[in-house]
């Protein structure tokens, strides 16, 4: 392997890092908040609004049925507001924020609808408000599960990362296609993919681990 | 302790929008808990019992009707105030309810994290509660590891942390084996009387009811349809449901399979008389069956007997198959205050040979 090859693939490596760990923490941030909105509004929740339930379960659906290709494309009015500009590895972090966020808040959704109503019913019958039985009850009890459904979300991120190339960004995908696919260079391709193994074996174990390790705690 | 309502229900009512229409869970009930007592509803599942218990610290609004806690009427409050006054009411589940992630001491810990006390202050109060259930060396533990009967000690702890006045228990022992479910029933009748506390709990277990419940509700379909003393539901049950949860405690006597064709639900001339007879009131103890046998010159063929204390008092229960003229032997037993109940007739089994 070339030095010039090593070199690039470092690069690449650095760039897509940089995509799917700012996406990752925007999905983070977001996708709880929003997880938590879509869990708590139900008819049965916390904080009942059906309506505005509806309305965000339909953008989350929307979201998440668009191609993400299609989904980059789509939203470059968007990524211009947001990164200034809608070309570059910087300006691929927004679709990739935009199609995380609704994908992880649904995991954190469901990981919260897994919390036994029990532990809910009696945090209510203690005189827990709504906030405390969120902070006390629900992120905790959900919290091995929130770490898996953020590891898969990061390993997904990887994946959709490859595309980023569509819009001048960087990153292994983009690597990946240009010099291995289209100037038909094997040895890169093979590099690649065996970066993209290794990084989301990585991914996976770090997340397992840390999921374990929470519940046995 | 003075014997002033608790806990007043007041013409309750609820219904739930169930898959097949309108469900009532309760039915217009009304009842007073004094302080200090232990009151139990028994009922089978789906008899609003559940309902009625969530109703007295609104985890289920009723629909109707007014829910009084020491004086206060917890529908007309603010849902800060009311979360105020749910402090001062403990409550234990059937499947303990407690956090898994939570060390036993954190989860007994929890209310008065809520309350916002001091870690000082939190200490100061779990430790010697956990002293009181009797897991002082589980503290650091998480409840996977403790057995059923430590979770449901865990989670009394937890209900008595905020120094409530009165614990709801939701089918508190049921997923307990019996001898842990005693335990527990020990532990919850000692809470009772060292700390004056009001319990009130649900079962569908009437030995639980005898074991530790002042008064009893039988609960069907929403409504109490027998209410008393638990000795007065158990010994002289008037409903028909309070009856056959009352006769659940007693020994099972399949009649037909013991008797087989001769078993008759008529009078059979000739034939020999099945009675129930229930020993309470002031014969209770006296030798009232050699005297049957003496004074009326009848045969007696004992087919089961127990003896019991309910409430501490004592509380008998005789199956009996008696030859001979038998009109005056109820007599007798009636007069000496015992409840007689005739359960069926026997052909005389020489009879049948011939």
């Amino acid at each position: 392997m070339s030095e010039a090859l090593l070199e690039q693939l470092f690069d690449s490596l650095t760039d897509t890092l940089l995509m799917v760990g700012t996406a990752s923490l925007v999905a983070l941030l977001l996708g709880t908040i929003l997880g938590l909105v879509l869990f708590a509004t139900t008819e049965r929740g916390l904080w009942r609004q059906p309506a505005t339930n509806r309305v965000l379960g339909a953008l989350v659906n929307a979201t998440r049925s668009t191609p993400f290709i299609i989904l980059m494309v789509a939203i470059i009015p968007f990524t211009r507001l947001i990164a200034g500009t809608s070309i570059g590895t910087g300006a691929a972090i927004v679709p990739l924020a935009v199609a995380a966020v609704p994908f992880f808040a649904r995991l954190v959704e469901s990981a919260l609808r897994e919390v036994d109503r029990g532990l809910i019913e009696a945090a209510q019958a203690m005189g827990a408000t709504p906030r405390q039985i969120l902070a006390k009850v629900l992120l905790p009890e959900a919290l091995p599960a929130l770490l898996r459904g953020l590891t898969l979300t990061i390993i997904s991120l990887i994946g959709y990362s490859a595309m980023a190339g569509a819009v001048g960004g960087g990153g292994l995908g983009d690597l990946g296609i240009r010099y291995g696919y289209q100037r038909f260079n094997p040895t890169v391709m093979l590099a690649v993919v065996a970066v993209l193994i290794i990084l989301v074996q990585l991914v996976q174990s770090l997340g397992d681990l840390a999921a374990r390790r929470l519940q046995k705690k | 302790m003075s014997n002033g309502a608790m806990i007043t229900l007041d013409a309750l009512a609820k219904r739930f929008q169930g898959p097949a229409g309108l469900v009532t869970a309760i039915d217009d009930v009304s009842l007073t808990i004094a302080e200090g007592e232990i009151f139990g509803v028994i009922g089978r599942s789906g008899a609003g019992k559940s309902t009625l218990l969530r109703a007295i610290n609104l985890l289920e609004r009723p629909d109707s009707g007014r829910v009084l806690v020491g004086g206060v009427d917890l529908m007309g409050l603010a849902p800060d105030a009311l979360r105020l006054e749910r402090r001062r009411i403990g409550m234990i589940f059937q499947h303990f309810n407690l956090l898994s992630r939570r060390s036993v001491f954190d989860n007994v810990a929890l209310p008065l994290e809520l309350a916002g006390l001091s870690k000082g202050e939190i200490r100061a109060r779990v430790l010697p509660l956990l002293e009181l259930v009797g897991l002082s060396d589980k503290a650091g533990q998480v409840p996977a590891k403790l057995s059923g009967g430590q979770k449901q000690r865990v989670g009394i702890a937890r209900a008595l942390a905020a120094e409530p006045k009165i614990l709801l228990s939701d089918e508190a022992t049921s997923a307990l084996d019996p001898q842990t479910t005693r335990s527990i029933l020990r532990l919850l009748k000692d809470i009772n009387q060292r700390l004056g506390l009001t319990i009130v709990l649900i079962t569908h277990e009437m030995s639980v009811v005898r074991e530790i419940c002042d008064r009893v509700a039988v609960m069907e379909t929403g409504r109490i349809v027998e209410l008393g003393s638990t000795f007065d539901v158990l010994t002289r049950p008037t409903h028909p449901l309070a009856r056959e949860i009352a006769r659940g405690l007693e020994p099972e006597l399949k009649l037909d399979q013991l008797f087989g064709d001769r078993f008759s639900a008529l009078p059979v001339p000739g034939g020999s008389t099945l009675l129930r007879v229930a020993f309470s009131g002031p014969h209770a103890e006296s030798p009232v069956i050699a005297e049957l046998v003496r004074r009326f010159n009848v045969d007696l063929n004992i087919l089961s007997g127990t003896i019991d204390h309910i409430q501490g008092r004592p509380y008998g229960v005789m199956k009996v198959e008696v030859t001979g003229a038998v009109d005056p032997v109820i007599g007798h037993l009636k007069s000496l205050e015992l409840g007689v109940e005739v359960l069926g007739y026997v052909r005389s089994a020489l009879r049948t040979a011939l």
